[in-house]
């Protein structure tokens, strides 16, 4: 020890000169520190890294390298990265890498390296300070875990944005039941899920969905769409009400279950069989060793009342947040599915509407033969404003029409069903085909949501074959001849109904329909295209007319029908057809004319 | 073709004419790593370097999961780049991983290459029955915890500055660690398809000339290693060197250089 000497100018107070020693200040540095040749070799050791590492000097510098006292992972990076790094930079900093202590253990740390370099550049000397990181590491790993947390949430809240958005684009109940399936796989993660849903007698179950996982190997979820339980109605109530939101291993689930919802998790497939009049303890037993999957069951609501369940089927345990999760889903599947039963019954009440105002029956006879195609357009839940009707009247005769309302909806459809009447009533009167329109001209001043509506109206005479017609703003009607030519009846034009040209009648227009020869009377659905003319169009439907063949006179329409409109699945716009073919045979029941 | 070009960060050195020198770098840094080695062949060769999707300056979007979820992806991309370059015959110099890749390039289009130069190479790091790759699955899990504990001069804040800026030379000055940036996410996934990788059964398929370069105390590629892919590559030639560690290119230049010119010259 040397002898106190006066500290430098500006050293600050007064330090026991030892303390200055560079090799103390080398041995008890904050931080272990280490020289090692170029190849890593370790030259020198400080007190400090023997400290943490609890090696022995003697041992570290004979031959060992640093390289050597790392973990076989860092050793890698240390290779494929920190000894590249320090040829390429001659320092690296704050590389976090783990050491191996002499007693095996693990010691996480940051290293700093320096290359000191002889005058041509060679390196000569590295020089490394190691510092005690475990609280370091410690925490960076708990931030990493943090982040994969929250970057989970983030998924999961992206998935059910997801899971939103499908279930607003599905527009009927088997839809949301396949969303609401796959998100039991996608979103929530179970390997298998099952969407049930009540038939609307209210007494079967029917599992409406069901998906599996792609990786599942568990027992199999009931085949679809076939595969499902009658219940009878109490039960159904006594199954769903059995439902809450519990996650139970499949043990649990078969002994607390009633029998109807055991069904609904292993839906039939396996020992439990819908028909299977086991008791219900003796199929208690039935001992499914394969299945280890926990099951999660909810029910879904509707108005109050239980619509069906979603079942899922998970691997391993289901913690009470993913129970959560299945809550959420299930409670925005419920708001779909009663959009989509609301949807549906709009649909059922236009259905319903449609019927009635068609003709249920059209006259048969064997002197003719009348087909219609009606395809309203694919715009639910409306009904459309275009009709046709045909009735027999007096003296033997036969009366055909077509017509089309302004608009759509409940309204037109009212309209539609009134102008209907009103020309039946007005044929009983036996007015010619002009007059009866000019009479609807009366009608729609009373009635103003009819105007403008077109129609065609014919009446045939089935003992001369002689036809009567008249146009109100409609299309044209075509007739067909027995040997394929096809002409468009333009005769007999007048303006749509409820318009009043001053000194205009509305007049008839007459033609000879010979046996074998087709008239086609038809709505613009038909002809109509945005870029195509009119004209163009029912020369077009002519052509298609003539060289149209069909074994019978329904088989012709449709086949008219998909080629006019192309793909049968798009329809703009209501179209309604119907043909009157003359046989050419007479009449079963022959009435005198006059 | 100037899509692949740009995708791997393509330079091209040395004589236009000459015979070319195809330089792979391995896992962990990029072609700069080869900066004391390929200058040395320019006056010789038309000399070729890139970057795999992922590290240096390649195109980081063009990293596809499932395609470089294998080597035989890496190895895909490494013959677009020999197309794009109308290339034939070269002479392919690899390092760790590319060894194999390159391997896998070679098996499927031996007329693309002349020579195959393996540095360090190793078709599979971990252990297996009769095989001692020298690692455990647990050493390579502890590999790739030691990625998520170091971001080599990469942050998400600087990369669009960082990639892709070729109007703003004044950006090119080299950043700190530079050469081992990549995207952390790319690098765990590159690791994990280098380290669990095992093309043991393609080695024997080579038909190429190929030299194996053996360092000695080489902790990644020991010298067990070496010994069995000189065994399985058909005709292929050992050669010890006298430098230690696993990137000879770096540590020992000159030695490198002097081991292959004389296969090349063989």
């Amino acid at each position: 020890m040397t002898a106190s000497q006066e500290p430098p100018p500006g050293a600050g107070p007064a330090v026991p000169s030892s303390d200055h020693d560079v090799d103390a200040l080398y041995e008890q540095a904050p931080c272990g520190y280490l020289s090692s040749t170029p190849e890593g070799r370790l030259v020198r050791v400080n007190e400090t890294f023997l400290r943490l590492t609890g090696y022995r000097r003697e041992d570290l510098l004979a031959g060992r390298r640093f390289v050597d006292l790392l973990s076989p992972g860092s050793r890698i990076y240390h290779e494929t990265h920190f000894s590249p790094l320090l040829r390429m930079q001659d320092a690296v900093q704050e590389i976090a890498l783990t050491l191996v202590t002499a007693d095996g253990g693990r010691l996480p740390v940051l290293v700093n390296s320096r290359v000191l370099t002889h005058d041509d550049g060679t390196p000569r000397l590295v020089l490394t300070s190691v510092f005690d990181a475990r609280d370091r590491r410690r925490y960076e790993q708990e931030l990493l875990a943090a982040r994969r947390r929250a970057e989970q949430a983030t998924d999961e809240l992206r998935q059910l944005q997801q899971f939103s958005a499908d279930l607003a684009s599905a527009a009927d109940l088997a839809a949301v039941s396949a969303v609401v399936t796959r998100a039991g796989i996608q979103v929530v993660g179970a390997a298998a899920a099952v969407t049930w849903l009540r038939e609307v007698d209210g007494h079967r179950l029917v599992p409406v969905a069901v998906r599996r996982s792609a990786d599942d190997t568990g027992p199999a979820t009931p085949p679809e769409p076939a595969g499902s339980l009658t219940l009878d109605g109490p039960d159904v109530e006594a199954a769903l009400a059995a439902l809450d939101l519990t996650a139970l291993p499949a043990a649990a689930a078969r002994q607390a279950w009633p029998r109807s919802v055991r069904l609904l998790a292993h839906g039939g497939a396996g020992g439990d069989r819908p028909d299977d009049d086991r008791p219900d303890d003796d199929r208690a037993d039935d001992d499914r060793p394969d299945d280890r999957g926990t099951y999660v069951a909810t029910p879904l609501h509707a108005a109050g009342r239980p619509l069906g369940a979603v079942v899922l089927r998970f691997v391993g345990d289901v913690s009470a947040a993913r129970l959560e999760l299945v809550r959420t889903l299930a409670r925005q599947a419920e708001v779909a599915v009663a959009r989509a039963l609301l949807l549906e019954q709009q649909r059922d009440v236009a259905r319903g509407l449609q019927r009635s105002l068609l003709p249920a029956d059209l006259p048969a006879d064997e002197a003719f033969e009348l087909a219609t195609v009606y395809r309203p357009a694919q715009r639910a839940p409306d009904v459309g404003g275009d009709w046709y009707d045909a009735f027999r009247l007096e003296g033997h005769r036969l009366a055909v029409v077509v017509g089309d309302v302004v608009g759509r909806g409940v309204n037109a459809a009212g309209v539609m069903g009134q102008l209907r009447s009103a020309i039946r009533a007005l044929a009983l009167v036996d007015a010619a085909p002009g007059v009866l329109l000019e009479h609807l001209d009366g009608f729609v001043d009373a009635v103003p949501a009819a105007a403008c509506a077109t129609v065609v109206y014919a009446v045939l005479d089935l003992n001369s074959g002689r036809l009567t017609y008249s146009c109100a703003g409609h299309p044209p009607p075509l007739l067909r001849l027995a040997d394929g030519a096809v002409q468009a009846l333009w005769d007999g034009r007048s303006v749509p109904l409820g318009i009043r040209l001053p000194g205009r009648r509305r007049g008839d227009a007459v033609v000879d329909l010979p046996a074998g020869s087709t008239l086609l009377l038809y709505t613009d659905g038909l002809v109509e295209r945005r870029d195509t003319a009119l004209d163009e169009r029912i020369d077009e439907l002519a052509e298609e007319l003539a060289a149209a063949h069909a074994p019978t006179a329904g088989a012709l329409l449709t086949e008219l029908a998909d080629t006019m409109l192309g793909s049968p699945t798009e329809v703009p716009d209501d179209v309604c057809v119907l043909s009157l073919t003359l046989t050419g045979r007479a009449s079963a029941t022959r009435v005198p004319s006059g | 073709m100037t899509d692949v070009l740009t995708r791997h960060a393509v330079t091209t050195a040395g004589r236009a004419d000459g015979p070319p020198m195809v330089f792979a770098h391995g896992f962990g840094c990029d072609q700069t790593m080869w900066r004391f080695v390929a200058p040395q062949f320019e006056s010789t060769h038309r000399v070729v370097l890139f970057d795999h999707v992922g590290a240096g300056r390649s195109d980081l979007a063009a990293y596809d999961v499932q395609r470089h979820g294998s080597l035989h992806g890496y190895a895909e991309d490494l013959l677009e780049v020999c197309h794009a370059l109308d290339l034939s015959g070269a002479v392919l110099v690899a390092h760790s991983v590319s060894d194999m890749i390159g391997a896998l390039a070679a098996v499927r289009e031996p007329a693309l290459f002349s020579r195959l130069v393996m540095v360090g190479p190793s078709p599979r790091y971990v252990d297996d029955d009769g095989y001692v790759g020298g690692f455990s699955e647990a050493d390579i899990d502890e590999l790739l915890e030691s990625l998520d504990s170091n971001y080599l001069g990469w942050s998400t804040a600087m990369a669009p500055v960082i990639m892709g800026r070729p109007d703003r030379p004044e950006l090119g000055e080299e950043l700190t660690n530079s050469f081992c940036r990549t995207d952390p996410d790319i690098a765990r996934r590159f690791a994990h398809v280098t380290f669990r990788s095992d093309n043991r059964a393609d080695l024997p398929a080579l038909r190429v000339p190929t030299l194996v370069l053996q360092c000695s105390d080489d902790v990644i590629a020991p010298d067990s290693v070496g010994t069995y892919v000189h065994q399985q590559v058909p005709g292929s030639v050992l050669r010890r060197l006298a430098a230690t560690g696993h990137c000879p290119n770096l540590s020992a230049p000159e030695e490198t250089v002097e081991a292959i010119r004389t296969f090349l010259q063989a």
